[in-house]
């Protein structure tokens, strides 16, 4: 459904190119739950920011192809591109609180993109909602306030985005992001704001959406254990670059980049004995300035001469995973 | 460890804050001050040498609980006993004692460092508390500090905008052993951190707790960073401890209904942990008006009916070193 072929996007800055997003490849089939995963200023957000040509100023997408549908976005008047965010690819971001207007009542902010996108205008929603535009309005906005779990829709209807909680900020923004019935759900760590118990009321809401609309949904974390239990297919990602790409299981069980690999060991277990977590040494590098090689290579473990003197290309492990490291086994791709 | 005397030891500790109405809204609309109930009635030891965890979601009381704890705010009512002392009774001499004593780690490494002030001068602040005076002293244990907690010695003159996160919280660390203490409150000190730099911190802690005999109090809402450092956990739901018990047995057999959905809760990497999901309903009360009876009643999937929604539960203990404060279980 979703095809990102080499997709870059950098950011001139006084110290230098930042190449946020730097040669992503990687598809979504429809119905599938991919998760994104990376730390802080790696490029995930970008990543889903590119994809709706949403990158702020003075970033520029300068590569590559994002082909949704069968149609290269990319080449898209901006236009059309309006027409499409919210209709066709909606997107859940991290921190409700700053994503809802706080002086518009939730009923009306959710009910806006059902006028702007001119969903009601249409025969079946006539036909199902009734002619009069404000009640039928009014019923499509409880009606998805109740399905993504929002209590006693018809009094929250009239309230004010403070008087939420901040689960329930999200899952307003959820009901948005649903109004008009999108293919595709960006979702930009849509709980890290939210304490672990609520987390899981929302995963397992955008869980029973994927399944009851077969909405394809890109799910944004740093949180592994988050990616691992939720997703079908999970794509690591580390400064700017897409560094491993396989089905969770594989992943999650037999790693084969060394980035990967040292997430997984900086993660306390829960179950047996204690074993003790090894930390990558050193921080994530300074985007800025970037050399060529290996963006991991100064705090990897096997790092080889050969690690700084090209690009590393991405290599064909098994059927769909995938891994950019010159120690792993495979045909370059 | 259980055998041996307390270190810190609270009884009915408890902390209301005050949230004043302005003077229109009390004299228009007739509203008083009302009370926060952050921490209330909380029956808590620490042993010398272990670390406890303290979970919870946000804004059930567990910073307050740490800060009450180290005397950075006056208890509203009930006792604090450092050593079989009584802290609030503490004056002078001994206080400065105990304040030398209990430290606290921040959660915030961007907000706990001033930003005009150099390492140096961070952590010189506490040593001239400590009673050196000579610079040349001074900077020989700031340096010393420095390389134990993994900095070089070139960052003694550099600002805190010039740190990374994790190296941050590294002068936090600094600056809290500087007085030699004893017992350590660590709030959230990880959870501003990447996962691949949380690691070397909690190594760190766990590194320093060994050479220098440390008690911590290790607040957070990670589930499984507290699994890996603590050998108890106290889990805490709205300014009540609900469940306390040594780490493994807390895992394996958590008691209370609270305990049981939040280890539910937590996603894992690790496939032979995934459980049942319990969702919960709701979400947290605002402890400004907690409900009566059990906190928890407005959201238990194991309700027993009237009692819960009328009596509060105490703690009781169900097995050797398991305590829990519930219905089922009085």
């Amino acid at each position: 459904m979703l095809e990102i072929k080499n997709l870059s996007t950098h950011f001139p800055t006084e110290r230098g190119l930042v190449k946020a997003v730097n040669n992503v490849s990687l598809s979504l089939a429809k119905g599938e739950i991919l998760g994104l995963v990376g730390e802080s200023g790696c490029g995930k957000s970008m990543t889903l920011l590119s994809i709706l040509r949403l990158v702020p100023f003075p970033g520029k997408i300068v590569g590559g192809e994002v082909t949704f549908r069968g149609c290269n976005l990319l080449e898209k008047k901006p236009a059309e591109m309006r027409t499409l965010r919210g209709q066709d690819i909606a997107m859940v971001f991290q921190d409700p609180m700053t994503t809802l207007n706080p002086v518009f009542r939730v009923g009306e902010q959710i009910g806006e993109s059902l006028r702007i996108h001119g969903a009601m205008g249409k025969e079946s929603f006539r036909r199902k909602y009734g002619e009069n535009r404000k009640i039928a309005e009014r019923k499509r906005v409880l009606e998805l306030m109740r399905e993504v779990g929002i209590p006693s829709a018809e009094e929250r209807y009239l309230e004010y985005p403070h008087q939420f909680s901040g689960g329930m900020q999200q899952r307003a923004l959820i009901a948005i992001a649903l109004s008009c019935n999108p293919k595709l759900l960006l979702a930009d760590e849509p709980t890290t704001a939210l304490d672990v118990t609520i987390q899981a009321q929302i995963l397992s809401l955008l869980e029973q959406i994927n399944k009851e609309h077969g909405t394809g949904i890109i799910l944004v974390t740093h949180d592994l254990g988050v990616a691992a239990e939720f997703c079908q297919r999970i794509a690591v990602m580390y400064a700017g670059s897409l560094v491993e790409i396989g089905p969770t299981d594989v992943v999650i069980e037999d790693p084969q980049h060394p980035y990967t690999i040292g997430l997984l060991r900086s993660i306390p277990k829960i179950t047996g004995k204690k074993e003790k977590i090894k930390p990558i040494f050193g921080n994530v590098p300074d985007l800025a300035g970037l050399a060529g090689g290996c963006p991991f290579a100064p705090r990897c473990d096997f790092v080889e001469d050969a690690c700084y003197s090209r690009d590393i290309p991405m290599r064909q492990i098994t059927d769909n995973h995938q891994v950019r490291c010159l120690n792993s086994q495979g045909q370059n791709v | 460890m259980a055998a041996a005397e307390p270190l810190v030891r609270t009884e009915g500790l408890t902390k209301y804050f005050t949230s004043r109405r302005s003077l229109v809204a009390k004299l228009v609309a007739r509203q008083k001050d009302r009370l926060i109930k952050a921490v209330d009635d909380v029956n808590l030891a620490i042993y010398p040498g272990e670390t406890l965890g303290l979970v919870g979601e946000s804004g059930c009381g567990k910073t307050t609980l740490g800060r009450t704890l180290i005397k950075l705010y006056e208890p509203t009512s009930g006792e604090i006993y450092y050593r079989n002392q009584l802290v609030h009774e503490m004056r002078g001499k001994e206080l400065t004692a105990f304040r030398k004593e209990a430290q606290i780690i921040f959660q915030n490494p961007y907000a706990s460092l001033n930003p005009r002030k150099t390492v140096r001068d961070i952590i010189s602040v506490p040593l001239r508390t400590r009673g050196l005076r000579e610079p040349r002293i001074i900077e020989e244990e700031i340096l010393n500090l420095l390389h134990r907690v993994g900095l070089s010695p070139r960052h003694i003159d550099s600002y805190p905008h010039q740190f990374s996160g994790g190296q941050r919280q590294r002068i936090g660390v600094a600056r809290a052993l500087a007085l030699q203490p004893n017992f350590i409150v660590a709030d959230e000190p990880v959870s501003a951190l990447d996962v691949s730099v949380q690691a070397q911190i909690i190594n760190l802690l766990e590194e320093l707790q060994e050479e220098y005999q440390l008690t911590y109090l290790f607040i957070t809402h990670d589930l499984s960073v507290v699994h890996y450092i603590s050998d108890r956990i106290a889990v805490m739901y709205l300014g009540h401890i609900v469940e306390t018990a040594p780490t493994t047995t807390l895992f394996s057999r958590p008691l209370h209904p609270y305990t049981q959905a939040l280890l539910s809760a937590i996603p894992s990497v690790d496939k032979s942990f995934r459980r049942k999901r319990i969702i919960l309903e709701g979400t947290v009360p605002t402890p400004l008006d907690p409900p009566p009876g059990c906190r928890f009643h407005t959201r238990c999937f194991a309700k027993l009916g009237d009692i819960c929604t009328r009596v509060t539960p105490s703690l009781v203990e169900v097995e050797k070193n398991h305590f829990v404060a519930c219905h089922h279980f009085e």
